[in-house]
């Protein structure tokens, strides 16, 4: 069924579309995740924390989110203009102007041509998909060094230097910066920080990191154990690391996940056995305190007047500091200036170490989103780069299918890149307006659906009808140009 | 069995237009020519032949393959001038060339060579901007060069000036003498008659009349014309019993069909009488296919 003259043919005719193609795509997807801004997405997270658009946003703050509009929109129409003029290229163009008869007047079926020719899109479009994936995968790695290993962050970079390590080391072992002051100095600067509230901020990283590395363990070990249950659910299975924060217990019982944990934090097993009695017992005794109320000071602090307090807290710092809020809000070390403090505390009634610790949390936090931000899901970046590679595969069998059911070659453009294009279209007025719901039905976009992607929802039936609808217009596709009349 | 058998052959585009109840039958080793105007079939009946048209009834046999059904199979043993040519690719007519010559799997390079610089073809030239000639030629020396049994051409002598015609025909005779079938389609009369054994001719996608050429070619009935200066002369003439066509009593004119045994004795019986003037009608091909329109009409 294969030929092989016709196979190179097809590349010799069509090889230098797809590669100005995939440069481009590869490399706009390169400038995307290059000029991401961490910090930027950051914030704008932060400030829509608790509104109605916090959801949109939460998939939209990641460095993956923000490449919805190169999957959505540039991708898509990238792959619609090499599909269009490829297939028209390789079929109806070669009937229209006779070319064709040439191949078909020697010992080569027609099977075997359009079958060819076929394979020829195919594997062009999956090949193109690929290379631009991998070439996002590795800017992303060489600029953030976040899929494989962790991020490495500012300070990360400056302790490094402090330390006269390499980054890649350092971004593993974390607790090498807290061993040294300089480097935590140095460290807390590149984060815009004070060493107070670094130190709180590593902390917190190198314990979640732990409690991380210990909950896949404990849940690669589950995987085990429940292989044969049909009972259980993967998600049943599955220990995330927020669930082991609250029950640190899992960990004592499995012995690779303490030495997980242990290894993050710099730990002996033993040392981190008792760091872990130690979380357990603070945990206690912090429920046992909330249910007792035991509180020194007038105002408390809670979830709903928090956001409220900072912004007095800022306003009356930048007051008696003669700076703008917004300065502050971007160096809250200020806020734990003596004068400001005083300042603070008339305000809000809070006390010195309320401020302090708020001021701490609130550093600490704006550092983690940034963290959280530069996260690269591998996961959702495979789905995402298949699910884009369907959609054109899918769109690919459309301008095909065109493109051998005409003999005309205005004909099969006009439907075989008219559709691909409206889809298009249709995608782009969705992303512009945003309440357009009911074009959805429209256009096979909507079965890539990239925020379900992000979101980790239910996304495998909408992939497999992309995939379907490929698999059903190219076998149709090869069943008629065998069947038809040919003007040549 | 024929070498190439086209049997009941219909494709009805509707208004009239298609082929219908085609048959022709073509021998091994014979030129067979396709002749009717434009839009009479000719290139129909010749896709169906390459198996690109499939037909609503009848079959193409060539070789005893069907066509329609195994038409992979069948090229195997035929190479093709399209009517209308378009290379495929982008390249040198070089390239081409030694493309074909290895899908098809048969002829040799060498042989294109040859081929080439008998028609004087720069195959150094991209196909895409060769002009119509010179198209013609790289397409001449693609089906020639591939070596097959059969050939089937749809009107393989567009374009090419009267020298290459004739370099074009004397090829044909060479592969004839080879052994090689050759089915053309043609327009033009002369070369038709010039090289074909045989010639079907098609109108509005009937066959109206297939003619062995060398009944036009050897036909030993030939027909003569004659004036005689007296009318008793033209009267005697009449009463000596020879084949008598046409007779223009007013201006003493006879023409006579005499067989060219017979041409002896119509000699010896002229030389009693006083003629103006004696002269042999030529019948050509062209002349027959007239004939045989007006009487279609």
């Amino acid at each position: 069924m294969f030929s092989k003259p016709i196979f190179k043919q097809s590349v010799q005719a069509n090889w230098r579309l797809w590669v100005i193609i995939t440069i481009v795509a590869s490399t706009i997807l390169s400038g995307f995740i290059i000029s991401y801004d961490a910090t930027g997405y950051a914030s704008i997270a932060a400030a829509a924390e608790g509104t109605a658009f916090s959801n949109i946003l939460s998939s939209m703050t990641s460095l993956l989110g923000s490449l919805e509009n190169f999957y959505k929109l540039i991708a898509v129409i990238l792959g619609i203009v090499y599909v269009v003029f490829t297939a028209n290229n390789l079929v109806v163009n070669e009937v229209d102007s006779g070319s064709m008869a040439y191949t078909l007047s020697t010992p080569i079926t027609r099977l075997s041509v359009i079958f060819t020719k076929s394979l020829y899109l195919i594997l062009s479009v999956i090949l193109m998909y690929i290379l631009i994936s991998l070439a996002g995968l590795g800017v992303s790695q060489l600029q953030y060094n976040n899929v494989t290993g962790y991020p490495i962050t500012d300070d990360v970079k400056a302790a490094t230097e402090s330390l006269n390590q390499d980054e890649r080391y350092i971004s593993e072992r974390l607790y090498l910066i807290q061993e040294d002051e300089d480097a935590m100095w140095e460290a807390a600067a590149a984060r815009d920080m004070d060493t107070d509230a670094y130190a709180i901020y590593i902390q917190d990283v190198i314990d979640e990191r732990s409690y991380e590395e210990a909950a896949e363990i404990i849940t690669d070990e589950r995987e085990d154990i429940y292989e044969d249950d049909d009972d259980m659910e993967d998600e049943d299975i599955e220990i995330t690391t927020e669930e082991l924060i609250e029950n640190p217990e899992m960990i004592l019982a499995s012995n690779d996940a303490l030495a997980a944990g242990a290894r993050v934090h710099g730990f002996s097993v033993n040392e981190y056995l008792q760091f872990i009695t130690d979380e357990i017992a603070a945990l206690e005794a912090e429920e046992k305190e909330e249910a007792e109320g035991n509180h020194e000071s007038a105002v408390i602090v809670t979830e709903d007047n928090a956001e409220l307090l900072l912004q007095t807290v800022v306003d009356s710092s930048a007051n008696v500091l003669n700076v703008n809020s917004d300065q502050v809000k971007d160096n809250m070390t200020l806020i734990k200036e003596p004068t400001a403090l005083s300042a603070s505390t008339e305000v809000t009634g809070l006390t010195e170490e309320q401020i302090i610790m708020m001021a701490n949390h609130a550093m600490v936090s704006s550092a983690r989103s940034v963290d959280e931000a530069l996260d690269f899901d591998t996961e959702a970046y495979f789905w995402l780069s298949f699910g884009l590679l369907l959609l054109i595969l899918a769109m690919s069998s459309i301008s095909f299918f065109a493109s051998t059911l005409f003999n005309r070659t205005g004909l099969a453009l006009a439907i075989g890149g008219g559709l691909p294009f409206a889809f298009f279209l249709i995608t782009m007025i969705q992303q512009l307006m945003d309440s357009t719901d009911s074009l959805e039905y429209f256009t096979i976009t909507s079965l890539f659906d990239t925020d379900t992607i992000l979101a980790s929802g239910e996304f495998g039936w909408r992939l497999v009808a992309l995939g379907g609808i490929a698999l059903v217009l190219y076998t149709a596709s090869n069943a008629i140009f065998i069947k038809k009349d040919l003007p040549l | 069995m024929a070498y190439i058998n086209i049997d009941h052959l219909t494709k009805d585009y509707g208004k009239g237009r298609g082929i219908f109840d085609v048959s022709l039958e073509i021998n091994k080793g014979e030129i067979y020519g396709f002749v009717g105007i434009n839009g009479a079939g000719k290139t129909t009946t010749i896709r169906h032949m390459m198996g690109f048209l499939k037909p609503d009834e009848g079959n193409v046999l060539i070789k005893g393959i069907d066509a329609t059904k195994n038409s992979a199979e069948v090229k195997r043993h035929v190479s093709y001038i399209p009517g209308e040519i378009n290379f495929p690719g982008n390249s040198t007519g070089e390239v081409f060339l030694k493309d074909q010559i290895y899908l098809s799997g048969r002829g040799s390079w060498e042989h294109a060579k040859e081929l080439s610089s008998l028609f004087q073809l720069d195959v150094t030239a991209n196909v895409h901007s060769m002009s119509k000639g010179m198209k013609q030629k790289t397409a001449i020396v693609s089906a020639f060069a591939s070596d097959a049994d059969i050939l089937i051409m749809d009107e393989p002598s567009t374009g090419l000036d009267p020298l290459m015609r004739d370099v074009f025909l004397d090829l044909l005779k060479q592969e004839k003498e080879k052994g090689k079938t050759i089915f053309m389609s043609s327009h033009i009369f002369q070369e038709v008659e010039e090289v074909c054994d045989r010639v079907a001719v098609i109108r509005q996608g009937k066959i109206i009349d297939i003619t062995d050429m060398k009944d036009i070619r050897y036909n030993k009935n030939k027909t003569y014309r004659m004036e005689f200066k007296s009318r008793e002369d033209f009267e005697r003439f009449l009463s000596l019993g020879y084949q008598i066509g046409q007779v223009k009593a007013e201006d003493l004119q006879v023409f006579a069909q005499i067989h060219d045994e017979d041409i002896n004795r119509l000699i010896q019986d002229l030389k009693s009488f006083d003629l103006v003037y004696f002269k042999e009608i030529k019948v050509s091909f062209e002349n027959y296919i007239t004939e045989i329109f007006k009487g279609e009409d």
